[in-house]
């Protein structure tokens, strides 16, 4: 298991570390500076629609890919713009966000919730794709789903969308399947679906659910967030550890059990990784000291 | 029964609860923090959760056994009915069954082996401080130490006495009671169903016995030569089969030194075999079977006389005593002669009645005085009574007059009484009679009895031969008075006549006076020996009571179970040091854990 280096420091928002990006600004104002360093760096648009029927113009963002400049328009108006063809502007996008309890939960004072940083992360990646004038829509769901936001392009549709994720508050338990059904009835085109969660929820129900997704021919991302403390048991005594969501409780010496924990941990990433592949379905950890911007492109670089 | 010979240390039992105590004071209760991959964690330690809680609990029970376990040692702690840490002082009685059936051999092996080994295995659990009797069927228990005891066992062997299984554990049992200590009684038998009696005491028994099939056994049980003696011409042999199945089997039979004669014998069928030629004097016939596992019973000998018939003279003018004797004549039990004289007293042998008139009963008894003989009438007793049953006279003969017999310089032998008082007696040669041969006197002269009494009489008077009954060996028989010697084998044993005496072995002994011999005993097996058939288990446990029984393998090891107490603070002490070994290992496991 690797994952990209957290401890780059740069003036880039995307690839500060996620704690010290939070302390700069709420969600709308960070997240667009999240994706402003995102795309800069990235020098070109992430996504590359291809698709002969032109529909509009939209304004030059740093990585969009210079084939689609309207040079003519840039003579006439001294301003960059890009063509959009179809096909872009039909991709539509939902992104499963977990609002469950185990979601708000970080291991550190100094490290944002699991919550909090999907919820930028998911910010991010809906401004990414609504730039690309892509459709986008937000499933929010703990037991069972709290609210949807149909996937639209229109302008507002990232506020509506920012102003959900910022009114966001963890509920109790997960129920991912339920919420991935619910996806179905709003993506009636083929699309691509995000689901970003802990992934602390019935394995076999939601690989049920995603796979019957992709067979319905949507792109299937999952994105795995996950606590550091998460991955690696801290050193300690003997210590009461109750789940959140459930109450379960286990008792034990954390410096006892480090290694076999972590084994655990890394066959359970194993096991959701080799599923998802085995669907077709793209799955990637996000631990939440990640920078926003390797997570973007993570995301992002199908 | 748990037992302490210190109880008081008892009182260091709470100090079980300490490793509890310590268990419970160690427990705090961690911080709880919230976590939401529980689930994780729970998967990664579930097995070893487990282990480990398991390895905590082993440790808490190990500790708190290791000082219940010094504790109990360092009380003394006993333990009756257990098998662990040897026994206290016991009394132990051990009834090895060695009477005849002990010789039949199961196997090629002698049964009585087998139980003195399985007694020897017995006396391998005792201690030196039990306290041990060895009872056997040659006479009453016997005390000992255990190697006093195995050299009693060493010489054991198969007795032709009989052994009351009941009689010797009732002994067995007031042993132990009267020892004041536990213990039991340990009976290593053949457990013949025929020896099995009651037995009182409360005593616990062990009954040790073999569990193999009863081997098949025939034997002769029946060898007669009539009333004797046979003239020197023969006789007619009666012999009888017993067995097990119905099978004939070939005998033979004969005078001891001369060629036996074959006969087949059916069991249970008495055969009759004449035998022509009869050596003069007292001989010895044998009747001999194949041998089979039960030997004791395969061979029956008895003793017959063999002499022309005695000579007897008479007052022909007594008429009912006249006809009796001519009817001995003509039998040719008897012939006119001077060898005894019936109805006076004459100058050898006599059979003397008292004369008609009582006037001449002072010549009489002046005339028997000077003979010696110990007896002599005295007044007349008129009446109607009976003679008293007795082996001589069997059935009861009515006596309407007698003259009272009184014993003068020491009497004689009685050998029928009429209203306890002597009526027949002898004295030596001289045989009297209280009654006069007449019907008047008694009712015998008109009894069928008559002539045969009167053939007994003569006989006795004639020879002073002595008719006794079989004997069985082991048993006690009274002695005739004139005896100084009973003769067996060749072997020439002193004996008081008149006196109780036991035979030890079957077959013939001479009874002797001086160097003549008076007559013969022959004595006979028990019958019982024969039948070997088993007790039942649960006969013998309802008969006996606080009964256990076992086989030869397990029987001896429970010997001292019964009634001994087990002194477990050997095994105590070896279960401490086993639980510091656990405990050592499993802290040092939980140990490397934590």
């Amino acid at each position: 298991m690797s994952f990209p280096s957290a401890t780059s420091r740069t003036t880039r928002p995307d690839l500060l570390l996620p704690a010290e990006v939070a302390r700069l600004g709420g969600l709308e104002v960070t997240t667009q500076a999240i994706v402003e360093g995102f795309l800069h760096g990235l020098h070109r648009s992430p996504r590359r629609g291809f698709s002969v029927e032109f529909v509009e113009h939209r304004q030059y963002q740093p990585g969009d890919d210079p084939r689609y400049v309207d040079w003519k328009l840039l003579g006439r108006t001294d301003r960059l713009y890009v063509k959009q063809f179809e096909e872009e502007t039909n991709l539509r996008a939902m992104l499963v966000l977990d609002a469950s309890a185990s979601m708000a939960w970080r291991g550190e004072e100094g490290r944002l919730t699991k919550l909090d940083y999907a919820t930028r992360l998911s910010a991010a990646l809906a401004l990414v794709l609504l730039r690309q004038r892509d459709a986008t829509g937000l499933v929010t769901f703990d037991e069972q789903v709290r609210d949807i936001l149909p996937a639209r392009v229109r302008a507002g549709q990232w506020q509506t969308l920012a102003e959900s994720l910022a009114a966001l508050r963890p509920g109790t338990g997960t129920a991912a399947d339920v919420a991935l059904t619910q996806v179905v009835a709003a993506l009636r085109r083929r699309g691509m679906v995000v689901l970003i969660s802990d992934l602390l929820m019935d394995r076999t129900l939601t690989l049920k659910a995603l796979r019957f997704l992709r067979h319905r021919g949507h792109q299937v991302l999952v994105l795995h967030i996950a606590d550091p403390a998460e991955l690696d048991l801290a050193q300690g005594d003997e210590t009461r550890f109750r789940d959140p969501e459930t109450g379960a409780v286990v008792t034990v010496a954390p410096s006892e059990w480090s290694s076999e924990y972590r084994e655990t941990v890394a066959g359970v990433v194993r096991a959701w990784g080799s599923a998802c592949r085995a669907s077709g379905i793209r799955y990637a950890l996000v631990p939440t000291d990640l920078p926003f911007g390797t997570a973007l492109l993570q995301a992002l670089s199908a | 029964m748990i037992g302490f010979s210190a109880p008081w240390l008892l009182l260091g039992l709470p100090l079980a609860a300490v490793p509890l105590l310590l268990h419970l004071v160690h427990r705090h209760e961690p911080p709880e923090v919230a976590f939401p991959a529980v689930r994780y964690l729970d998967d990664a330690t579930r097995d070893h959760r487990r282990r480990l809680h398991l390895r905590h609990l082993l440790l808490l029970i190990v500790r708190t056994l290791l000082i219940l376990a010094l504790v109990f040692a360092a009380a003394g702690m006993r333990c009756a009915g257990i098998g662990l840490g040897g026994h206290a002082a016991s009394a132990v009685v051990l009834v090895v069954d060695n009477s005849a059936s002990s010789g039949v051999i199961v196997d090629g092996v002698p049964r009585l082996s087998a139980l003195v080994g399985a007694a020897g295995r017995v006396l391998d659990e005792a201690t030196s401080a039990d306290q041990l009797w060895l009872r056997t069927a040659d006479g009453p228990a016997v005390p000992g130490t255990r190697a006093q005891l195995r050299q009693r066992l060493a010489v054991l062997a198969p007795t032709t006495s009989r052994l009351d299984l009941g009689t010797a554990v009732t002994e067995g049992r007031t042993l132990v009671a009267q020892a004041n200590r536990p213990g039991a009684v340990v009976v290593l038998s053949d457990m013949q169903r025929s020896a099995l009696s009651a037995s009182v005491g409360d005593a616990d028994v062990l009954v040790i016995r073999p569990t193999d099939a009863v081997p098949q056994n025939r034997g002769i049980a029946e060898l007669t030569v009539g009333s004797g003696p046979w003239g020197v011409d023969g006789g007619l042999v009666t012999l009888s089969l017993q067995s097990t199945d119905t099978v004939p089997v070939p005998a033979a039979v004969g005078f001891e030194g001369a060629p036996l004669r074959d006969v087949l014998l059916v069991p249970g069928v008495p055969t009759a075999v004449r035998l022509a030629v009869v050596p003069r004097g007292w001989s010895m016939l044998r009747a001999v079977l194949p041998p089979d596992e039960f030997r004791a019973d395969d061979e029956r000998a008895v003793a017959m006389y063999a002499a022309p018939p005695p000579s007897v003279r008479w007052d022909p003018s007594e008429r009912f005593l006249n006809a009796a004797l001519a009817v001995l004549v003509a039998d040719g039990r008897a012939m006119p002669g001077e060898g005894v004289r019936v109805g006076d007293l004459g100058s050898g042998a006599s059979v003397v009645v008292p004369p008609a008139d009582p006037a001449l009963l002072g010549a009489l008894n002046r005339r028997l005085a000077a003979r010696g003989v110990g007896w002599q009438y005295e007044g007349t007793v008129r009446g109607e009574e009976q003679s008293d049953s007795a082996a001589f006279l069997p059935d009861p003969v009515e006596v309407h007059s007698r003259v009272r017999l009184e014993p003068s310089r020491g009497g004689g032998e009685v050998l029928a009484t009429v209203a306890r008082e002597p009526w027949v007696v002898r004295s030596g040669d001289v045989i009297l009679v209280g009654s006069r041969f007449e019907p008047a006197w008694s009712g015998l002269p008109l009894e069928t009895g008559f002539v045969p009494l009167l053939d007994a009489l003569i006989r006795q008077a004639f020879r002073g031969e002595v008719t006794l009954p079989d004997g069985i060996a082991g048993m006690p028989i009274r002695l005739p008075d004139p005896l100084s010697a009973v003769a067996y084998a060749g072997q020439r044993q002193p004996v008081e006549g008149g006196s109780l005496w036991v035979p030890k072995s079957t077959g013939v002994y001479h009874l002797l006076v001086g160097e003549d011999t008076l007559g013969a005993v022959t004595v006979l097996l028990d019958p019982r020996e024969s039948d070997l058939t088993r007790a039942e288990d649960d006969a013998v446990r309802t008969l006996w009571g606080r009964t256990t029984v076992a086989g030869f393998e397990e029987g001896p090891r429970r010997a001292f179970l019964a009634g001994g107490r087990g002194d477990l603070r050997g095994p105590l002490l070896v279960l401490a040091l086993l639980c510091v070994f656990a405990e050592a290992g499993l802290s040092g496991r939980v140990g490397q854990r934590n």
